[in-house]
């Protein structure tokens, strides 16, 4: 027998005695999902899971799909700056299935591929997320293409910063999907194409969706990309007949102050009641003008309309009666035509020799409508109108209703417009003009 | 927050307290677990309460090592499955490995 010497575990110190050293644990791995299974699959609660900036490989993944599945409650799943590499991806696709409310996979290195994928996915089971945000991505007009076919589903859709998209992405995503239509319309409430490398070429295909009875879109951001006043009017055209939009966004483009000047013909062209009536009064809010723009006199005249317009909205969805967009319309029509008929319109005109706008009942072959009129301002007596409407009467009788002043001597009474407007049965309609009869 | 603060909020099921930050920045809802301890007490209290609705995770990990990531969050997830109350978590900066 030999004596082998005992060599311990332990290391020994100077002093002889064996030191104590903690335990590493052999695995340095984060379990997490693994360890939370229970969590998930007990707790019923849990509505959304949000992962930023983290990173997982291929297993963790599958772990996450399972917790997901488990979770009865999941309503929304946000990935945030963490790779998702296709293979990644497929294990985990089935996490963002579901009746999920919102999926979020921003910045997470996301292409073209990965959305087929998720689009095949989702029309599969139709169960695509009611908010769909795929921001900061690698994703072309391709992936636009496949992601159309889920407008009727998606309420709000960001792709923001996904610069390959395009003149043509947009094209796809807005018109591509042909099974849309009036009776079958999309979901689309908000759109944000932010930085997606777009100018005034894309702005065609807006002007489609705005004019379109299939998109009933509330929200329109397009920061940041190369729009330029004419495709502004582009845009401003289409907003002309619509009646959804309340929020155009078009911050850091180059759109001068001249093409922001615009927007005041759309919320109250003040040329004739008619067309004030018929100017839009649904949108809220645009943003994009400098500072400076918003500071002069037109800037002010631009924010006051959309406050108009804004208020009365608010005020429709208390149910409030003359509120919403006739609320709107009439408030702009008492505002610019009715309330400074004196101090304002009788200058102006006399100022620029009667050839430019004009209050309608000025206009001597019009004042059989003078009734009509005050019949409906009578009308718009309500909580919100009543001072403005006040004030109309006030300036029409103090002045003495101004068009039975005009006398033959008035150098404007010769000024008769071929078209006058005439107000029938709370819509202002135009009068055709009489055919002169010719002498034989 | 003070540790002894948290601790007791989480304990009495503070039915203000409604969501917790772990981090390094301060907050009304943030708070910093500095040792392992922090961690296993923390998991067990939020284990336990009934009140909290959400968590996030925001550990500079980064700035404290891979090593004391796995082992702070095993110490708490081994509380926090336990819990039933949380409607949002939040996890940032993790490196998840499955095996």
């Amino acid at each position: 027998m030999t004596n082998t010497p005992y060599h311990s575990p332990l290391p020994i110190s100077e002093h002889g005695c064996y030191q104590y050293k903690p335990r590493q644990p052999k695995e340095t791995k984060c379990t997490l999902f693994r360890d939370i299974s229970s969590f998930f699959r007990n707790n019923e609660n849990i509505e959304a899971v949000r992962l930023k900036r983290c990173s997982l490989d291929i297993n963790s993944w599958l772990l996450f799909t399972r917790c997901t599945l488990q979770s009865p409650s999941i309503q929304e799943i946000c990935i945030e700056d963490t790779p998702l590499p296709f293979t990644k991806f497929t294990a985990a696709l089935m996490a963002f299935d579901g009746n999920l409310d919102k999926v979020t996979i921003k910045g997470s290195q996301i292409g073209d591929k990965h959305i087929k994928l998720l689009a095949n996915c989702w029309m599969v089971d139709n169960t695509a997320p009611t908010t769909l945000d795929l921001s900061r991505n690698t994703i072309s007009e391709r992936a636009c293409d496949q992601l159309s076919r889920v407008m009727k589903v998606v309420e709000s859709l960001s792709l923001s910063h996904c610069r390959s998209i395009g003149t043509l992405g947009v094209y796809s995503l807005l018109l591509g999907n042909e099974s849309l239509t009036k009776t079958s319309p999309s979901s689309l409430s908000s759109l944000n194409l932010s930085a997606t490398g777009i100018g005034d070429i894309a702005c065609g295909p807006l002007y489609k969706m705005l004019k379109s009875s299939c998109y009933t879109t509330k929200e329109l951001i397009l920061n940041d990309n190369n729009i330029s006043n004419r495709g502004l009017a582009i845009l401003l055209t289409g907003l002309g007949s619509n009646k959804h939009l309340q929020r155009l966004s078009l911050k850091k483009n180059n759109i001068t102050n001249k093409g922001w000047s615009h927007v005041l013909p759309l919320v109250c062209n003040d040329s004739s009641i008619n067309e004030t009536f018929e100017s839009n009064h649904t949108i809220q809010m645009v943003e994009g003008p400098s500072k400076t723009f918003w500071k002069n006199n037109l800037g002010k005249k631009i924010q006051l309309l959309l406050g108009v317009n804004c208020k009365a909205a608010e005020e429709a969805q208390h149910h409030q009666i003359g509120t919403g967009e006739k609320g709107a319309a009439a408030e702009k029509i008492i505002r610019y035509h009715l309330q400074d008929l004196y101090n304002r319109d009788i200058k102006h005109l006399v100022k620029r020799g009667g050839s430019q706008s004009k209050p309608v009942f000025l206009d001597c072959s019009d004042d059989h409508i003078f009734p009509c009129v005050l019949g409906w301002l009578g009308k718009q007596v309500n909580e919100r109108y009543t001072a403005m409407v006040l004030t109309s009467f006030t300036h029409i009788v103090k002045h003495k209703c101004n068009v039975f002043e005009l006398k033959r001597s008035n150098p404007l009474y010769k000024k008769k417009r071929n078209t006058s407007k005439i107000y029938t049965s709370g819509r202002f309609q135009p009068k055709r003009p009489k055919k002169k009869r010719r002498k034989m | 927050m003070e540790p002894e603060v948290l601790h007791k909020r989480l304990d009495e099921d503070d039915p203000t307290l409604k969501r917790l930050v772990l981090s390094a920045d301060n907050g009304n809802d943030n708070f910093f677990p500095a040792t392992d301890q922090d961690y296993i007490k923390l998991g067990r209290l939020i284990g336990k309460n009934t009140q909290l609705i959400g968590l996030s995770i925001e550990i500079p990990w980064d700035q404290i090592g891979i090593d004391n990531q796995n082992l702070s969050l095993k110490y708490l997830a081994s509380g926090l499955k336990r819990n039933r109350s949380i409607k949002y978590i939040s996890l940032h900066n993790i490196t998840f490995l499955g095996k």
